[in-house]
């Protein structure tokens, strides 16, 4: 069973805000999983490399040249709010000092 | 028609790529009226027969490719230059992709037309394309069932005859569970046999270009057409299957196959099994040697993607954060509320319950525990797959367990859903080529299909395998 501190924990992590029914939707379904993958458990694992990517990535480099990439006008059209060359987010500066004001 | 069908008219001049895409078209625009649309396709795009009118003009000036005037539809994660693409989220709303995949734009060089792009489960993320944004897909056998996911849509427009040919996304069996759903032949290649390159990464280390066509020649002219290393991805090879054309009948003599026990004991179909082992007799007939096999890490792999999978995912999955492509959330105060917000409201609930279990086997305390466990598990099933393939060719088994269910049947039971998997996942785990082959129908009309595995980049041998299986009418 996930803790309510875990279950907090890995939503902030994974950048997700999800309503308190979802929450015990996650806790059960999650849960389910988790009990079906620890069957995992009963092989010896010691000393086997982890690592596939080795055995499937070509060395394969590119010329060190400068190429064409995407303008200004391409990133605008992706869909995010862009202005003057740049991305526009909410202000985090004053937030941040008033934070700091608080602690 | 299939693809080559329609090639060899094209070429013949009876038939013009403006008459087969519009065909096509009216096929889809036709099931729109229809009271429950098998809604396969997002959108079908407004340029597809002026292009088939260019393909035509320059076929007729004898120019054009290959495959000048044929056409594709593409699953909503493969980029394709200046159309929009939203994996079916809300999180990828009013992005229009800026250049098409290496595999797209390798088939549209080629001469092919890009009918439109079709439905899936949200980000790949699915057995059976109802978790999308635009509404579940249907299956075309019987509307009240699934097609299969999450390639389902490009499975229904296949099997539809809304279009000859479609691409189609792998991480676990999205493109041979819908074929095997829906009656058609669908194709995971070997890992690196296509450049990734435009392909929205959910799995990276298990994703692949699929294709799914009404027979292996098909596959074959696309996969002629498409493979090959690509700059773009350090992950893809030349596989040689450039030279898969005139695709040949494969003698079956000779051919060695194993069935894994571990998928014709319980919870498998008995209807599934029957069709599948009449497969089997089929090879046995015709001189090949068919042993039974008994490898029990098979039974694991669906445990061990669904801890590869979603820490991969979830990885993947943090680029949208609503700053710079797609949805962003109107109201969020400071950047980390934006994050959240966007993330919450344009994600759907599959997709979030990934990302939250990608990032908890992936946490401290239990990386170890999970991830590194599953990877080393993973080097396991390799090496036990590696032994079998000194004795076999192929590895023959059901692609399903079950046959296609209706509609909201598994959507609450995740890992209900997930098992459906049971057959394919260790394929994708172990970078194998896969190809779903229809073999026939259970007594209520479903289809069903069969599954044959074989070495890396041995595409070229289950696709002759399948296409002399085709040419004899089946079992």
């Amino acid at each position: 069973m996930i803790d309510d501190k875990t279950l907090q924990s890995i939503l902030f992590l994974s950048r997700l805000d999800v309503s308190d029914e979802e929450k015990e939707h996650f806790r059960k379904q999650v849960g389910d999983i988790l009990d079906y993958v620890a069957q995992l458990q009963d092989y010896e694992t010691e000393g086997i490399d982890p690592d596939l990517g080795k055995a499937v990535t070509v060395d394969r480099l590119r010329a060190d040249k400068a190429r064409p990439g995407f303008t200004h006008d391409d990133v605008a059209r992706f869909g995010a709010h862009f202005s003057d060359g740049f991305f526009v987010v909410p202000r985090i500066i004053e937030d941040f000092l008033e934070n700091r004001d608080e602690e | 028609m299939t693809l080559t069908e329609l090639k060899a008219a094209m070429e013949r001049g009876d038939l013009s790529a403006k008459d087969a895409v519009a065909a096509f078209r009216d096929e889809y625009l036709e099931d729109c009226k229809h009271p429950q649309p098998l809604n396969c396709y997002i959108e079908f795009f407004d340029d597809a027969l002026a292009k088939a009118e260019k393909a035509d003009a320059a076929r007729a000036k004898g120019e054009g490719g290959g495959l000048c005037g044929l056409p594709l539809a593409v699953k909503d994660n493969i980029l394709v230059e200046g159309k929009p693409l939203t994996c079916a989220s809300g999180v990828l709303k009013g992005f229009t992709a800026p250049y098409s995949a290496t595999v797209v734009d390798r088939l549209v060089s080629d001469g092919m037309i890009v009918t439109g792009r079709t439905n899936m489960d949200e980000f790949g993320m699915g057995s059976s394309c109802e978790y999308s944004i635009y509404g579940p897909t249907r299956n075309p056998v019987d509307r009240e069932l699934t097609p299969g996911g999450s390639s389902g849509g490009s499975a229904a427009a296949v099997a539809s005859r809304m279009a000859p040919a479609a691409l189609g996304t792998e991480t676990g069996g999205s493109v041979r569970l819908p074929a095997a759903f829906c009656g058609v032949y669908g194709l995971k290649p070997s890992y690196g046999t296509l450049s990734r390159y435009g392909v929205v990464a959910f799995g990276s280390s298990l994703d692949q270009i699929g294709m799914l066509a009404r027979s292996p020649d098909d596959i074959a002219l696309l996969l002629a057409s498409c493979s090959g290393a690509d700059r773009h991805d350090a992950t893809s090879e030349e596989s040689g299957l450039e030279e898969i054309l005139p695709l040949r009948p494969k003698e079956i003599g000779g051919v060695r196959a194993a069935l894994p026990e571990e998928f014709f004991g319980e919870g498998i179909d008995p209807e599934i099994k029957e069709k599948v082992k009449a497969f089997a007799s089929y090879l046995e007939r015709n001189g090949a040697v068919v042993e039974p096999l008994s490898l029990p890490i098979l039974k694991s792999a669906v445990a061990m993607y669904y801890i590869i999978a979603p820490a991969e995912a979830s990885s993947n999955l943090a680029r949208y954060d609503g700053i710079r492509y797609g949805f962003r959330s109107d109201d969020a105060v400071t950047l980390e509320d934006l994050y959240t917000s966007s993330r919450s409201k344009g994600f759907g609930k599959e997709v979030k319950r990934r990302i939250f279990l990608g990032n908890y086997v992936l946490s401290s305390g239990y990386y170890d525990a999970y991830y590194k466990k599953a990877q080393q598990v993973r080097t396991i099933l390799c090496s036990g797959l590696a032994g079998v393939f000194d004795t076999y060719d192929i590895i023959v088994s059901p692609t399903s367990p079950c046959t296609p269910f209706r509609i909201g049947e598994k959507v609450d039971d995740p890992l209900s859903m997930y098992l459906t998997d049971i057959c394919t996942t260790f394929v994708n785990l172990a970078l194998l080529p896969s190809l779903s082959v229809p073999c026939g129908k259970t007594r209520a009309g479903l289809p069903v299909g069969v599954q044959i595995v074989g070495k890396r980049f041995s595409e070229a041998l289950l696709l002759g395998i399948a296409k002399t299986y085709h040419e004899s009418g089946g079992t």
